[in-house]
């Protein structure tokens, strides 16, 4: 493995290394091997599998011989009626998750950060990471507690205290929109506030000692110091996101609106959807061809965003 | 002036920790009824419906789950410290070693190789290649090695935020100075990168650990042995039996029947306290990392 | 940029070409990397026995002991056919993903079983080529699978053909489903109701009435989580009069419901939900559900009737039920209940292909394999091993030589609790457990010689031609149908909604192709 690595290397340094002069190898390679190494055992050797895509699988003859058979297996994504649903709701309810968590943890990262309390700050950060830890069937199992006709905390007990009128949650894809962002900010938010807090703290105290002495009160120094200092990483997290666009969260929109079908218009997405697909048949080619179209186009999307941030800011820009 | 200062400093830190209250509030109170619901009996749960206060109380989840299982649960719960400790020290060792060397700007290969890195997280082979590859090419299948390297080991989004953090925190000039004293490349990542890292560095482990933790993706694919079950494994096998029983009960006809609803909660708490008894022990590197910080300059 | 981009590609096109290199014998079974050892051993003298790998899902986790168990019945299978098989029960969950991993890895797996509801099920697994055709094998080194299967009733093995070859024996469990209603004995009782009298749909309806009105638990939830209130299964209860049912047979759970074809000696395929009787039935259910007598949450349920039953959820259900199901419910959901039948039900090739045992394409010991799955059909003491362990040890007999747990051991901490004698060759050969009549077998045997057996029995559909279609429609099914069959929905408005996206995702293309295939189905019969 490390070998046929080696080889492959020299191709893509040659053009950078007219700079300066340097060995082809040098001590930082060898610092990137080993997790080059596993990168590519763990990813990219798979990823040679993707041909199963445009085969079709016959078991007597093995994967490697059966015949292909092009674009066929891409087609039962596109020949649907819901094509044009499942697409608007991933990307929409994925743009909603990106802007909230990173608004989110942006803020609640800082808030922490600036808790003098250090007890205070540790009873903050275990509490708010808590739901990462709970799976997303205990989510749907929590969720369904609060939001049940016949046994839900808000049906049964808090509406009828206010008066109010049951609400048949499971049925009524009114809601959802609002609940399925908000399940998953509240799931995430762990995370993503730790990742901020640790940006935060990291940042030089000098800066604010600076700040502090030229009268800047603690609003001003958040938004001339702290968030400047945060951006790159914002970026690199939105990045990272804008390339799974295509990919929904599939727990989240399965599990949690408990595969209700009244709920379908708004919860129904491009994993969801494959899924139901293949559920009888479990065709590995289709599942393949499935996660090729959603791996190009998220591909494509990041290309251009990528190629946005690095007209407006070089520095920030992911490669 | 001091007293004044410290007066409305107080009240900023009041409003400040309500605002937080409200999101530990948020996490904790669902989370409160998931422990409620798993000592509630299952009779009142479907009357009554869910409740904070109970009107009568079971612990009928844990005596299941135990009594099922004691053998099985403390072996998983060893199978699970043991690879969450192994592989959360092994990815600390790998992963930020990457992501350092693709934050120097001097590295020559730097774009290409945050690419390589960036494109893992776009593509994926899918399940049947990965399987077909760790079973055949590696043999993996009913080893412990199953637990800890399909995946969990790290992936291009730690690499990717240790890469921000370390290209924003660690000044070029820090290792110019360190260079010309003679150090090597790897001496300076050691003894002078890591320790001004430990925020990012117990994030991320905390994050790597949490994954090994609750894992049990890898072990539904590569274990079929039940002495290698880890914790997550062999609850999410309860559960994931459970549900899909209920699903063909019309199609599977059992000798006896099967208990239900409040096991999940219990199974959820099971599986949740201990990581979180752990949390404060990563805790005390995000202070750390401050104090140090403040060293450096 | 372009220089990774170029490199990632060089790099994934010399993986695939690594990846091909490093297995160039998956196609070939008998040379494959993960041949079995004894593949070349047998060659050697003094005829070592045969390893076989023999797969089923398991349904209560994997048991503590099962090595235990294995050395036994290997020590047994041993002295008799001189095959040593591995038992590897895969948690039920699971069995879909594994067994198809497994296939394609060519992995050790000798004797599989299949199962509904996913890839592995029997007729999924024919269309993928991914078992054996036994038409030849089968009677050649096991001839008595077959005569143990037509022992019981001679229609059964129909339903293991396809295209005229024989691919599977379905395990031997009770294949009779008849229709029940089911509600608790003391709600009757306190308001003098008389569920045993009723004939049809408005007798049942009164019932239902008076209780809703005054209990506050809802009456009727749906008997499984698919949502279905006032039907179940393959047959369509007539509210007219229960006596009179009408047969509706939609082939087998593998394509259910996407085309049927209904009353006897009918071979015309209609879409069913274009049917009156699905309009009917759903308005029905609607009127039920605002009247307050179904639970509100029947469409997203997740529990069975029988666990929602027992935890006070709801009064009763409605729903498919096998021999001594009266008796089974009270044992269940722990209440007396007042349990009548309301319909015969019928065999079709659904219900045989539920779980059939099969040899997988990875079988490179067709002898060893198929003569331990007939000992599975026709040795009593193999089979009480599999089901329940090693006697004395994880359990003992009552004086009607019927199954108890030994002293100090419960279900929950039996070592070897497998919970499903269902599954294994023939669960006539298997003891019954002390709570079962002690005749359970008998009774169950003659009742399936007896069962009515579907028009098209043996016909069953090939999907591969309409996979893309089944792909939409399943969609469109799950959006519609819970919502629809449970009440929550209103069929004014979500009924010709649910028919024009059934039409838009290619229902009538479905219904063709499954049509030629029936026309060629009966013109070869």
């Amino acid at each position: 493995m490390e070998a046929r690595m080696k080889k492959k290397q020299p191709s893509a340094e040659l053009p950078l290394a007219r700079r300066r002069r340097r060995r082809w190898f040098t001590m930082l390679d060898l610092m990137l091997l080993p997790g080059l190494v596993y990168l590519i055992i763990n990813n990219y050797i798979p990823m040679g599998g993707l041909f199963i895509a445009f085969k079709k699988i016959d078991y007597s003859l093995g994967i490697f011989k059966s015949p292909w058979v092009g674009l066929r297996n891409f087609r039962f994504l596109f020949s649907t009626e819901d094509a044009y649903i499942i697409t608007r709701n991933t990307i929409l309810y994925n743009i909603a998750f990106i802007i909230l968590l990173t608004a989110f943890g942006v803020a609640v990262g800082i808030m922490l950060s600036e808790v003098r309390k250090r007890y205070m700050t540790k009873f903050f950060q275990t509490t708010i990471l808590l739901p990462q830890l709970i799976s997303i069937i205990i989510i749907a199992n929590i969720v369904f507690a609060f939001l049940s006709n016949e046994a839900g905390l808000i049906n049964k007990t808090i509406l009828p205290a206010l008066g109010l009128e049951p609400i048949n949650f499971y049925s009524t894809p009114k809601y959802w929109p609002f609940i399925l962002p908000t399940v998953f900010v509240w799931n995430r938010i762990g995370y993503s506030s730790i990742i901020f807090f640790a940006a935060v703290i990291g940042i030089d105290r000098e800066l604010y000692e600076a700040a502090v002495v030229d009268g800047a009160n603690k609003a001003r120094q958040v938004m001339h110091i702290t968030l400047p200092m945060l951006k790159p990483t914002i970026i690199t997290l939105t990045l990272i996101q804008v390339g799974r666009i295509f990919y929904a969260d599939f727990g989240l929109f399965y599990q949690v609106p408990m595969n209700s079908g009244a709920l379908f218009d708004v919860t129904n997405v491009i994993d969801t959807y494959v899924y139901r697909a293949l559920l009888q048949s479990n065709d590995i080619s289709k599942a393949s061809a499935a996660g090729f179209y959603q791996s190009i186009v998220g591909f494509v999307t990041v290309l251009l965003t990528n190629l946005l941030v690095r007209k407006v800011d070089p520095e920030n820009a992911l490669f | 002036m001091a007293e004044v200062r410290s007066k409305r400093f107080s009240l900023g830190q009041l409003f400040l920790c309500m605002i937080l209250m409200i999101f530990a509030l948020a996490a904790i109170l669902p989370f409160l009824l998931l422990v409620i619901s798993s000592i509630t009996s299952e009779e009142v749960l479907l009357v009554n419906g869910y409740s904070y206060f109970p009107e009568k109380l079971s612990l009928y989840s844990y005596e299941y789950l135990f009594t099922v299982n004691l053998a099985s649960i403390g072996r998983a719960y060893g199978i699970t410290v043991f690879i969450t400790v192994i592989g959360t020290t092994l990815s600390l060792m790998i992963a930020p070693m990457m992501a350092y060397v693709l934050s120097r700007r001097d590295y020559n290969k730097r774009n290409a190789m945050t690419f390589v890195v960036f494109f893992t997280m776009l593509f994926n082979g899918g399940l049947v290649p990965q399987y077909l590859m760790w079973t055949q090419l590696f043999g993996i299948k009913n080893t412990i090695f199953a637990l800890l390297f399909p995946n969990l080991l790290f992936n291009g989004f730690f690499v990717l935020i240790m890469k921000s953090y370390f290209t924003l925190n660690i000044h070029p000039a820090l290792i110019e100075a360190a260079k010309i004293d003679g150090a090597s490349e790897f001496y300076i990542y050691r003894k002078i990168v890591m320790p001004l890292s430990l925020p990012i560095l117990a994030t991320i482990g905390l994050m790597v650990g949490i994954n090994y933790w609750n894992d049990w993706m890898n072990g539904l694919y590569y274990i079929t042995k039940n002495h290698l079950f880890s914790l997550q494994n062999l609850l999410n096998r309860i559960l994931v039996t459970i549900r899909f029983l209920n699903e063909f009960a019309n199609e599977v006809r059992l000798d006896k029947e099967l208990p239900s609803i409040s096991i999940r909660m219990a199974m959820a708490v099971i599986g949740t306290i201990p990581i979180m008894a752990l949390y404060p022990f990563f805790q005390k590197y995000f202070v750390k990392g401050i104090s140090l910080g403040g060293v450096k300059g | 940029m372009k220089k990774a981009l170029v490199l990632i590609l060089a790099f994934a096109m010399l993986l695939v070409v690594a990846a091909g290199c490093t297995q160039p014998s998956t196609s070939a079974p008998t040379s494959g990397p993960t041949a079995k050892p004894s593949g070349s051993e047998t060659t050697k003298a003094a005829e070592p026995a045969k390893k076989i790998v023999y797969m089923y899902p398991a349904t209560s986790g994997i048991p503590v002991e099962l090595e235990k168990v294995n050395r036994a019945i290997s020590d047994y299978t041993i002295g008799k056919i001189n095959v040593d098989p591995t038992l590897s029960p895969i948690e039920i969950a699971n069995y879909n993903t594994q067994a198809m991993l497994m296939i394609t890895g060519n992995e050790d797996l000798d004797v599989m079983e299949s199962m509904p509801g996913g890839p592995a099920h029997f007729t999924a697994m024919i269309a993928n080529n991914q078992i054996k055709d036994l038409t030849e094998l089968g009677p050649q080194y096991a001839p008595g699978i077959a005569k143990a299967v037509d022992a019981v009733n001679p229609g059964f093995m129909a339903g293991m053909t396809v295209g005229g070859r024989v691919y599977g024996y379905p395990a031997l469990f009770d294949k009779v489903t008849n229709y029940y209603i089911s509600l608790r004995k003391d709600v009757l009782d306190k308001h003098n109701l008389d569920l045993t009298k009723i004939k049809n749909g408005a007798d049942l309806e009164a019932i239902v009435k008076v209780l809703a009105e005054n209990e506050s638990i809802p009456v009727l939830t749906a008997q499984t989580v698919d949502g279905d209130v006032l039907t179940a299964g393959t047959l369509i209860v007539n509210y007219d009069n229960f006596a009179d049912n009408i047969i509706v047979d939609f082939f087998g759970s593998n394509v259910a419901m996407y085309g049927a074809v209904m009353g006897e000696d009918n071979t015309k395929v209609i879409n069913y939900y274009e049917s009156d009787l699905f309009k009917e039935q759903v308005e029905m259910t609607r009127r039920w559900y605002e009247a307050g007598y179904i639970n509100r949450d029947a469409a997203t349920q997740t529990e069975t009737s029988v666990q929602i039953i027992a935890a006070n959820g709801a009064l009763g259900t409605l729903g498919a039920g096998e021999m001594g199901v009266e008796t089974n419910y009270n044992n269940r959901t722990g209440k007396e209940m007042v349990t009548v039948k309301i319909a015969d039900g019928i065999v079709n090739s659904g219900i045989v292909q539920k779980f059939v045992w099969t040899i997988p394409m990875t079988c490179d010991e067709d002898e060893a394999a198929l003569k331990f799955l007939e000992l599975t059909y026709t040795d009593e003491e193999l089979v009480n091993m599999i089901n329940y362990g090693i006697k004395g040890e994880h359990y003992v007999l009552d004086d009607q030589d019927r199954i108890c747990l030994p002293e100090g051991v419960t279900l929950q901490n039996n070592p070897y609790n497998v919970n499903a004698s269902f599954l294994f060759g023939s669960q006539y050969l298997a003891k019954v457990w002390e709570t079962d009549r002690a005749d359970l077998r008998a009774v169950v045997k003659e009742l399936n010689k007896n069962v009515a057996v579907a028009p098209l029995m043996g016909f069953s559909v090939n999907t591969v031609p309409i996979s893309d279609e089944i792909g939409q429609l399943r969609n469109v099914m799950d959006q519609y149908r819970p919502g629809l069959v449970a009440g929550s929905s209103d069929p004014a408005v979500a009924l010709p909604e649910f028919l024009a996206r059934l039409e838009a995702a290619g229902i009538g293309t479905v219904i063709a192709e499954v049509q030629s295939q029936v026309d060629a189905f009966v013109a070869n019969r």
